[in-house]
C-alpha cells in the first residue's frame, strides 16, 4: 500500500512538472516583441495546469500613490469609492464616475467553475467582509479647476453593473450589464429623480460572462455604439451563448434599432472615437490559456462590418484548433488588429489625448488601462501606458506612462478605465484600489475650457426629437431593480422587419 | 465481557471500503462513454458530463484509498485487504483520471479530443485489466467486481 501511494504522489508531481516545463519556456520571451502593429507569436503552448498568477490586493497605504515619469504628477482625485471602473467627463468639466460590480449568477457547469470563481475573487479583492454598496454613478465637480474635486453627489444607485455612459442633448445613457438606459439629465444637476428610458436590451445573464458594455457616441450624436463581450473564453459554453456576442453593436439612440457593427471581438472596451480621423477605436482582450505569450490583447480601429477572428482565429489567419467545427471560411475573412499590447495585460480602458493639458510628449496618442494578467506566470500590465498617434494611426512603442500599481505579488490597485478630466489631466479609474487618480502636468497647466468626453463635431445636426414614432416603456424607479421583465417588454417592441442584432450570432453578416 | 451478537461482528468485518473502491471504475467508464459522444457530437453538455464524471471518480476515489487505509489497521477487516498488484492498479487509475481531468480542464474542443478521449480509453483499459486480475482474487468480494 505504501508503495502505491508514493507511485500516486509521482503521478501527481509528473503532472504539476508538466506545468513547470511550460513555465520555464516563458521565462525566455521578451514581451516587448508583442508591442506594435506586428507582434510576434510563439507557437500555442497550453499546459496541463493553465499558467496562474494571481496578486494579492493591498490597497493603497496613507501617502502611496502610483509613479510617474519627470514632467507628470500623481494625485488622488476621488477615494473611497467602491470598484469605480471608468471615468466619464461631461462638456461642463463634471466627471462622472462609474462604480460597478460585476453581475453573480454565473452558473456552475463544470468543476472547473468553481476553481475560478475563487481565483477571480483574490484578484478582485473580494474575499471576506461585508461587500459595500457598488453599482453606483457619483459625480465628481471641480468647480474652481484646480484639480481636486470640490463637491461629490452619487447620481445613480442600484444599477445593473453599469459600465459605459454617453451625454447629449440633455440626456444621460447609460449602459448596464443587460440594457442601455436613457434618463434626462441637465449638466449642473446633482441628482437623478426622473425615470429611466430603455434604449435597447442587450446580452446579459445568466451566464454573462465577460459583462462590461462599454459606450461611446457618435461624432454626429446619433449612434450609440455599445461592446459586448463573449460569453466565454473560447466558446466553451456553446456558440449559441455567443449570439450578438463578441460585438460592437452600433445603436440608434432614438429608436433603439441596434445590429451587429462589427464582431470577431472577443471583450472590446475603451471605446474612443480618434478625434482627428472620427474613426472608433477599442482595446480588446483576447483568449486565455494559450501559453503566458498568447494571445497578445490589442488596441485597434474597428471598420464597419468588420469581423476581427473570436473565435475561430487570433490576429488575422491563426486559427484555435480549440473551436470545433472549424470554419476555414471565417478564418478567411478575419482581419488582423492594428495594434498589440502584449499579451494578458487585460487592457479595458482607452482614451485619446484630446487635446489635454499633459505635456507635448503626450499630445497626440492614446492612453490605455491595462489591468493586468492572471493566465500567465509573471505579471504584466498592471499600469496605463502611451500609444503615441500620427495621422491618425499608432506611429511608435507603448510607453509606460503610469505605474507602481503592482509591487512584488501584491496588488496596490487596479486600473480599468482612463479619461481626460474637466481640466485636461488624466484620470484613471483604479477599481482595485477603489480610487480615481489624476495625473496632470507637473507645471500646473490646465486646459483654457473643459472638454467632454463625447465629441460631437459641431455641424452636425442634432435632432431633439428623441421621442419620434416610438413608445417607450418607463420603468418604475431608479436603476434597474427589474431587469428581466423591462427586457421582455422591449424586445416586444423591435420592429420584426429584419432579424434583431441579438438574434445573430457573431460576426456580423449581411451589413 | 460482552459478547458481540453475530450482527455486531458482521459490522465490524464489514469493509468501508467496498462503499467507495466501484466508484472511479463506473464514473471513469462512463467518462469514456461521454467524451466519444462529445467527440461525435460536438455538444459541449458532454464534455461537461465527462468533466464532472472525472472529478466525481477522483474525490470518491480518494475516499476509497482513506477507507482502504482504515481497513487496513482494522483486525476484522484486514483479511480483506486488497492485494498489492490490485492497490498498485487502482491507483494508477486514479492518476490517470487526475491527468484526465487536467486535460479536460481546459477550454473547447480540445480538452477532449484527442488527448482526452485517449486518456480516457486507456483507463478505461486499465480498469478492465484490475478487474480481471482482481477477479482471481478474494478481492473481488470486497469490490463487489
Amino acid at each position: 500500500m505504501m508503495k502505491s501511494r508514493l507511485f500516486g504522489a509521482s503521478v501527481l508531481s509528473m503532472s504539476v512538472g508538466v506545468g513547470l516545463v511550460a513555465y520555464a519556456q516563458s521565462g525566455n520571451f521578451d514581451i516587448s516583441q508583442q508591442i506594435g502593429p506586428n507582434p510576434v507569436l510563439p507557437d500555442p503552448a497550453p499546459s496541463l495546469l493553465p499558467d496562474l498568477k494571481v496578486a494579492d490586493i493591498v490597497g493603497w497605504k496613507e501617502n502611496e500613490t502610483p509613479a510617474t515619469p519627470d514632467g507628470l504628477k500623481v494625485a488622488i482625485y476621488a477615494k473611497d469609492l467602491v470598484n469605480p471602473r471608468t471615468v466619464h467627463t461631461l462638456p461642463n468639466g463634471d466627471v462622472l464616475v462609474i462604480q460597478s460590480r460585476g453581475p453573480s449568477g454565473e452558473p456552475t457547469s463544470r468543476p472547473k467553475d468553481f476553481i475560478r470563481g475563487w481565483i477571480m475573487a483574490i484578484a478582485h479583492g473580494g474575499r471576506g467582509g461585508e461587500q459595500k454598496e457598488s453599482n453606483i454613478i457619483t459625480l465628481l465637480r471641480d468647480t474652481n479647476r484646480d484639480g481636486t474635486v470640490d463637491e461629490r453627489h452619487d447620481l445613480l444607485k442600484k444599477l445593473d453593473s453599469p459600465f459605459g455612459v454617453a451625454w447629449v442633448d440633455n440626456t444621460l445613457y447609460v449602459a448596464s450589464t443587460a440594457v442601455i438606459l436613457a434618463y434626462p439629465y441637465e449638466l449642473g444637476q446633482n441628482e437623478i429623480t426622473a425615470k429611466a428610458r430603455i434604449v435597447t436590451p442587450l446580452p446579459g445573464g445568466p451566464i454573462n460572462h465577460h459583462w462590461t458594455k462599454d459606450l461611446a457616441l457618435s461624432p454626429d450624436g446619433q449612434m450609440l455604439y455599445v461592446s459586448v463581450g463573449s460569453n466565454s473564453n473560447i466558446v466553451e459554453n456553446g456558440l449559441e451563448a455567443e449570439k450578438g456576442r463578441a460585438a460592437i453593436w452600433q445603436v440608434d439612440r432614438h429608436t433603439g434599432a441596434a445590429r451587429v457593427f462589427a464582431s470577431g471581438l472577443r471583450n472590446p472596451n475603451g471605446l474612443s472615437f480618434n478625434p482627428e480621423t472620427g474613426t472608433l477605436w477599442t482595446v480588446v482582450n483576447e483568449r486565455d490559456e494559450l501559453g503566458p505569450n498568447l494571445v497578445p490583447d490589442y488596441m485597434t480601429s474597428v471598420k464597419e462590418g468588420g469581423f476581427y477572428g473570436w473565435p475561430w482565429s487570433y490576429y488575422g489567419k491563426h486559427v484555435d484548433a480549440r473551436v470545433h467545427p472549424p470554419r476555414p471560411d471565417m478564418v478567411e475573412g478575419a482581419t488582423p488588429p492594428d495594434y498589440a499590447l502584449s499579451s494578458h495585460v487585460a487592457a479595458l480602458g482607452l482614451t485619446f489625448s484630446m487635446n489635454s493639458a499633459l505635456p507635448a510628449a503626450y499630445a497626440n496618442g492614446a492612453f490605455i488601462g491595462e489591468h493586468g494578467s492572471w493566465n500567465r506566470d509573471s505579471f504584466n500590465g498592471y499600469k496605463v501606458v502611451y500609444v503615441p498617434f500620427e495621422n491618425g494611426k499608432p506611429s511608435g512603442k507603448a510607453q509606460d506612462v503610469v505605474t507602481g500599481f503592482i509591487q512584488g505579488d501584491q496588488a496596490r490597485g487596479r486600473p480599468v478605465g482612463v479619461g481626460i478630466d474637466g481640466t485636461g489631466a488624466l484620470l484613471i479609474a483604479d477599481d482595485a484600489g477603489n480610487t480615481v487618480w489624476r495625473v496632470a502636468s507637473s507645471d500646473g497647466k490646465i486646459t483654457p475650457q473643459p472638454i467632454g468626453t463625447d465629441q460631437v463635431s459641431a455641424n452636425s445636426q442634432v435632432s431633439t426629437d428623441a421621442k419620434a414614432g416610438r413608445t417607450f416603456d418607463m420603468i418604475p424607479s431608479i436603476g434597474m431593480e427589474r431587469t428581466g421583465s423591462t427586457d421582455q417588454k422591449a424586445l416586444a417592441l423591435q420592429p420584426d422587419t429584419s432579424p434583431p442584432a441579438q438574434m445573430q450570432i457573431a460576426p456580423a453578416s449581411d451589413l | 465481557m460482552a459478547i458481540l451478537s453475530e450482527r455486531d461482528r458482521d459490522a465490524a468485518a464489514y469493509p468501508i471500503q467496498s462503499l467507495f473502491v466501484p466508484f472511479p471504475f463506473v464514473c471513469f467508464t462512463l467518462a469514456l462513454a461521454t467524451d466519444i459522444a462529445f467527440w461525435q457530437s460536438g455538444n459541449v453538455m458532454w464534455q461537461n458530463f465527462s468533466a464532472w464524471l472525472l472529478c466525481a471518480g477522483l474525490l470518491l476515489g480518494s475516499l476509497a484509498i482513506l477507507a482502504g487505509l482504515m481497513d487496513l489497521v482494522r483486525p476484522r477487516t484486514r483479511p480483506l485487504r486488497a492485494p498489492l498488484l490490485s492497490a498498485l492498479l487502482y491507483l494508477i487509475i486514479l492518476g490517470l483520471g487526475f491527468a484526465n481531468s487536467l486535460v479536460h480542464g481546459g477550454d473547447g474542443w480540445t480538452a477532449v479530443v484527442p488527448y482526452g478521449l485517449m486518456i480516457s480509453a486507456v483507463t478505461f483499459v486499465f480498469c478492465l485489466v484490475a478487474v480481471v486480475f482482481s477477479a482471481r482474487k478474494y478481492a473481488r468480494l470486497a469490490w463487489r467486481i
